[in-house]
C-alpha cells in the first residue's frame, strides 16, 4: 500500500539526544501502529532524505532541533524556519538543513514538509536519551498523531509499472 | 610586550604535559629566555601570583579544583589549555560512565565519602579558555604550545590546523591502517590533525586524543567501523577513550 | 630552641611530581604530628579498566603517569602476556629493556638535576641555575634529550609510547639511527658524566640514617629492571606473582593515595633499595661512580636515593650501549607480520579466562599490574600498585624519626630539610592516587 503521508525520524543513535527522532518514530510505531502514514526510521539518510521528500505527498520529519529553548521543549517548524535556526552547514554531511537548502536551490519549496523537534540536552557519545528529552517523547508522538489525523491523505495502490506516483503527475499536469 | 609572566598549573593529570615542557630541550632554553616563568610547581619552589599567561594542564575532577581554576582565570589575562585532560577531559572522563557510588566504594571502601571527587571535565567547563594546545601528550613534542606562546608574544593568531588526521597521515605517505594486513580501527577520520599522525605513522591507530575535528563525519566513520566488524559497545568505548564529552556543534 | 612550637602546612610541596602537603606539628620541642597529605585528585584508573578490552590496558595505564609511561606500559603488557601465556621474542625483550632503561635515565636526570639539585645549591628551581650554573643546566638538558631521543626511537614517543605493544613492536628503529644514539651515549659517558659525578660528589648530603626494609626486583642475569623475583631485606625472596603476600594497600584518611605496607613494617622501594640488593651487578663505570660518590651497599640514608639514581643513570647509559651494539651486530628482524596484538585490532584473538601479574622496576621502585581477563577478552578486574604508594608509609616513618634530630634548627630550616627528604624519594604522586581493591586495616 502506498501511503501519501510519511513520518520520518532522523538522527544518530550513538549520539544520545541526537537520536531522538529515531526513538520517537519507534515509539510511534509501537503505540499507534494504525496511523495513516508510513513510518520511516531513516537514521542518517543524507541525500536519501531528498528522495523521501519527493516520494510522499505530506512529510513529517522528527529530529533533534536546537531551538535555544529549555531542554525537552517541543517545537514545530517549516523548512525555512529550520534553515534559519541552523548556525553552520556541514561540508560533507547532508543533514536536514542541507537537504532543504539544496531543494530550495533546485526550485523545490518543500511546502509539504513539516518538522517536529525536541530541544536536545546532550549530544555526546552514548545510546540513551537524557531524561528531559525522554519525558517529552510521548507528548511529541501524540502531537504528531493528531497532526496526521487532522490532514489526512488518501491511501492509493502503487503504480505497478513503477511510473511516477500519480500525485507527482497530477502536480506536473497542474503546472503545465 | 615586556617579557610576559607565565605560570604553569596542573590539575587531574599524569603531569606528562609539564614533562613535555621540561623536555623541550633547546626550545625550553629559548622559552626561559623569552618569558618569565613565575609559577611552575613541578619545577620550582618559587610560586608567584603575578602571572599574565596561565598554562593549565589537567582536568577538573574535584570541588577544590573548581575553586583553584577559577582563581587562576581571575588573575590571568590569557589561559592556554595544555593537553587532552584540560582540553577535552582526557581519559579521566571514562570514569564518568561508571556508577559513581560503586566506584567510590570500590576504591575507598567505607570511607568513600571522605574524599572529594566529582565527574571529570575539561577546564572550559568552568572557565573561558583562550587557546588550546591539544594532544595526549601535547602534539609534536610541544611544538603547538611553542607556536601558541610565540604567536602571543608576536601579537598574532597562532596557526592551528582544522582538518582530520587523515590529511596529515597521507602527507606522511602512510598506508591507511584500516587497510593493513591485520586491519585496525582508527579514529583519524574524525580527529583533529596537528600531530602529524604520530600514532598511525608507527603502525598504531589514532585514539582521538586531540579531540574531534570541527564538523566530524561521524556517520561515515561509524559505517566504516561497523564494516570492520565493530559493534555498538566497542564503538562507544573507542570514542569515549578521549572524547567522552563532546561539544554541541549545532 | 629545643622548646620551640610551631605548626606548618606546606601546601603543595614543590619540585615533586603531583600534589602533596607536608604537615608538621611541634609543641614544646616535641613532635606531635608529621604527615604527608596526598591531595592529588583520585584518578580511578582501575575501575576505568574494568570492562575494556585487554589490549587497551597498556595505552590507558600509560596515562597514569607521564614520567613512567613506558614503565606502566611494560608492566601492563607483562601482566597480559603472563595471563595469556605469550612469550615475546628475544628481540622484543631487548628493545623493551632499552626503552625502560632510557625512561629510567630520563626520570633520574629530571629528578637529580631539575628537581633535587636546586636544593644543593640554594636555588628555588633549575631556571635561575641557567644563569648561575649554566654548564649544569646545559648538561642536564643534554642528558635528558639523549634519553628522550632514545625513547622516541624505540617507543615512538615520550611520554606515552606508541610503538610498544603486546608481543612486539609496531615499528622498529633503524640500525643507522641506533648507531648515532650509541655514539651520543658514549660521548655523554665521557664528557657529561664525569662533571655530573664531580657535582654530586661535592654537595653535602644531610646526615640521617634509618634502617628499613628494602624491597626490589632481583635477577641472576643482570641489574634487574625489566623482570625478576621480588626480594626484601627483611622477609626474603618471593615470586612476583605472589606480591600480595608482601604488599597490602590500606586506605589512609589524609591521603587520596593508599599506603602499601608489608605485613610487618613499612618498606622502601626505588634506587637505593635496588642498589642495596644488586650493586654487585652494576656495569663497570657505574660501579666506579658509586665509589667516587662514596656510596656502598647497604646504605641507610634516604637522602642518598638521589645519589643512587646518579649511579643508576651511569649504568643505564652503559647498558643501553651494550644492548644496542648487540642489535647492530645481529641486525633487526621485522617480526611484525607474525607477532603483535594491537589495542585497536578490529578482531581480537580468542582467549581463555585468565589472570596475570607484571612486575617491573620503574624509576621510583617496583610497579605491579595485575589483571583478571574474562572469556570475552574484557578486563574483569585490575590492580595497580605504584612504587610511591609503597614508599609513603616509609616516608612518614623517616619524617617522624628525623624531626627530633633537627629540632635545634630554625623552623624554616626544619621545613626545608623535611621537604628535601620528601623530594629525595622522588615521589610520583599522580601515579599514587590511582586506586582499587580495598583491603583495609582499621
Amino acid at each position: 500500500m502506498f501511503h501519501k503521508t510519511a513520518v520520518i525520524g532522523i538522527g544518530n543513535l550513538l549520539l544520545k539526544d541526537e537520536g531522538l527522532g529515531i526513538h520517537a518514530v519507534r515509539l510511534l510505531k509501537n503505540r499507534f501502529p494504525e496511523i495513516n502514514a508510513e513510518i520511516i526510521d531513516a537514521g542518517t539518510p543524507g541525500f536519501g532524505l531528498y528522495d523521501l521528500f519527493e516520494k510522499y505527498e505530506k512529510v513529517v520529519v522528527v529530529d533533534a532541533i536546537n531551538m535555544g529553548k529549555h531542554f525537552g521543549s517541543i517545537g514545530k517548524f517549516t523548512p525555512d524556519q529550520v534553515v534559519a535556526l541552523t548556525k553552520s552547514f556541514s561540508l560533507h554531511d547532508l543533514g536536514l538543513a542541507e537537504v532543504i537548502k539544496l531543494g530550495q536551490n533546485l526550485g523545490q519549496d518543500f511546502s509539504h514538509v513539516i518538522i517536529w523537534g525536541i530541544q536536545p540536552k546532550e549530544i555526546a557519545f552514548g545510546e540513551d536519551l537524557t531524561s528531559e528529552v525522554k519525558n517529552s517523547l510521548i507528548e511529541l508522538v501524540e502531537l504528531i498523531v493528531d497532526h496526521v489525523k487532522a490532514s489526512p491523505t488518501i491511501l492509493r495502490p502503487e503504480a505497478s509499472d513503477g511510473s511516477p506516483s500519480p500525485s507527482k503527475m497530477e502536480r506536473a499536469l497542474e503546472t503545465a | 610586550m615586556a617579557k610576559p609572566k607565565v605560570g604553569f598549573f596542573s590539575f587531574t593529570s599524569c603531569e606528562g604535559c609539564q614533562l613535555i615542557v621540561l623536555s623541550m630541550a633547546d626550545r625550553l632554553l629559548e622559552l626561559i629566555d623569552a618569558v618569565e616563568i613565575v609559577n611552575f610547581r613541578e619545577a620550582s619552589t618559587y610560586k608567584g601570583e603575578d602571572y599574565e599567561i596561565a598554562i593549565i594542564e589537567g582536568a577538573i575532577s574535584t570541588v577544590r579544583e573548581i575553586d583553584e581554576v577559577t582563581k587562576i582565570r581571575e588573575k590571568a589575562k590569557i589561559v592556554i589549555a595544555l593537553g587532552a585532560c584540560s582540553c577535552t577531559g582526557g581519559v579521566n572522563v571514562i570514569k564518568n560512565f561508571k556508577n559513581q557510588n560503586i566506584i567510590r566504594k570500590e576504591v575507598y571502601g567505607e570511607q568513600a565519602y571522605e574524599f572529594d571527587t566529582i565527574l571529570a571535565q575539561p577546564i572550559d567547563a568552568i572557565i573561558h579558555v583562550d587557546y588550546y594546545s591539544r594532544g595526549c601528550p601535547p602534539s609534536r613534542d610541544g611544538d603547538e604550545l611553542y607556536e601558541i606562546v610565540t604567536a602571543i608574544i608576536q601579537g598574532r593568531k597562532p596557526y592551528i590546523i582544522n582538518a582530520p588526521v587523515c590529511v596529515q597521515c597521507k602527507m606522511q605517505d602512510n598506508v591507511c591502517v584500516f587497510h593493513k594486513e591485520r586491519p585496525i580501527a582508527c579514529l583519524g577520520p574524525v580527529t583533529r590533525a596537528g600531530c602529524d599522525a604520530a600514532c598511525p605513522s608507527v603502525g598504531n591507530a589514532c585514539e582521538g586524543c586531540r579531540g574531534l575535528v570541527d564538523d566530524p563525519n561521524l556517520t561515515a566513520h561509524e559505517k566504516t567501523l561497523r564494516e570492520n566488524g565493530l559493534e555498538t559497545p566497542e564503538i562507544l568505548k573507542y570514542y569515549r577513550m578521549y572524547n567522552g564529552l563532546m561539544e554541541v556543534q549545532k | 630552641m629545643h622548646m620551640q612550637s610551631f605548626e606548618s602546612n606546606v601546601h603543595h610541596i614543590t619540585r615533586v611530581e603531583g600534589h602533596g602537603n607536608l604537615v608538621v606539628d611541634v609543641k614544646n620541642g616535641e613532635l606531635k604530628e608529621v604527615r604527608l597529605d596526598i591531595v592529588e585528585a583520585p584518578r580511578f584508573f582501575e575501575p576505568m579498566l574494568a570492562g575494556r578490552r585487554f589490549p587497551e590496558a597498556p595505552h590507558l595505564t600509560a596515562r597514569i603517569c607521564g614520567i613512567c609511561s613506558i614503565g606502566h606500559t611494560l608492566a601492563s603488557i607483562r601482566a597480559i602476556e603472563d595471563a595469556l601465556a605469550i612469550q615475546p621474542t628475544e628481540q622484543t625483550i631487548i628493545l623493551r629493556k632499552i626503552a625502560l632503561e632510557a625512561e629510567i635515565l630520563q626520570s633520574h636526570v629530571l629528578h637529580y638535576y631539575f628537581l633535587a639539585a636546586p636544593d644543593f645549591v640554594g636555588a628555588p628551581s633549575v631556571f635561575p641555575l641557567a644563569i648561575s650554573h649554566p654548564e649544569v643546566v646545559k648538561r642536564a638538558v643534554k642528558l635528558k634529550k639523549i634519553s628522550d631521543d632514545i625513547c622516541r626511537e624505540v617507543a615512538g614517543r615520550h611520554p606515552q609510547p606508541v610503538s610498544i605493544q603486546i608481543d612486539g613492536f609496531t615499528n622498529l628503529p633503524k640500525v643507522a639511527d641506533i648507531q648515532v644514539l650509541v655514539d651520543r651515549m658514549k660521548e655523554a659517558l665521557s664528557q657529561d658524566i664525569p662533571p655530573t659525578l664531580d657535582f654530586f660528589a661535592s654537595v653535602s648530603i644531610p646526615a640521617f640514617e634509618r634502617k628499613t626494609d628494602y624491597v626490589a626486583l632481583t635477577s641472576p642475569d643482570e641489574y634487574a629492571f625489566y623482570s625478576g623475583t621480588l626480594i626484601s631485606s627483611e622477609t626474603g625472596e618471593i615470586s612476583a606473582r605472589d606480591y600480595r603476600n608482601k604488599v597490602k594497600e590500606e586506605v589512609v584518611l589524609h591521603s587520596t593515595a593508599k599506603h602499601a605496607k608489608g605485613p610487618f613494617n613499612p618498606y622502601m622501594v626505588g634506587a637505593l633499595a635496588r642498589f642495596n640488593h644488586n650493586s654487585e651487578q652494576l656495569m663497570p663505570q657505574a660501579k666506579a661512580a658509586a665509589e667516587k660518590l662514596k656510596l656502598k651497599a647497604p646504605n641507610y640514608n634516604p637522602f642518598n636515593i638521589t645519589i643512587a639514581q646518579v649511579v643508576e643513570s651511569v649504568h643505564n647509559l652503559e647498558r643501553m650501549v651494550m644492548l644496542f651494539e648487540g642489535l647492530i651486530k645481529t641486525g633487526l628482524k621485522d617480526e611484525r607480520a607474525e607477532r603483535g596484538v594491537q589495542g585497536w585490532s578490529t578482531k581480537l584473538p580468542p582467549i581463555k579466562k585468565s589472570w596475570g601479574v607484571g612486575a617491573v622496576e620503574v624509576p621510583r621502585g617496583v610497579l605491579f599490574h595485575e589483571y583478571k581477563i574474562d572469556d570475552d577478552g574484557l578486563i574483569a578486574n585490575a590492580n595497580c600498585v605504584i612504587p610511591t604508594n609503597q614508599n609513603l608509609a616509609n616516608i612518614e616513618e623517616d619524617l617522624r624519626a628525623y624531626v627530633p634530630q633537627i629540632l635545634d634548627k630554625s623552623k624554616e630550616e626544619i621545613i626545608f630539610l623535611l621537604e628535601m627528604l620528601v623530594r629525595a624519594y622522588d615521589p610520583c604522586i599522580s601515579c599514587s592516587s590511582h586506586l582499587l581493591e580495598v583491603e583495609f586495616v582499621s
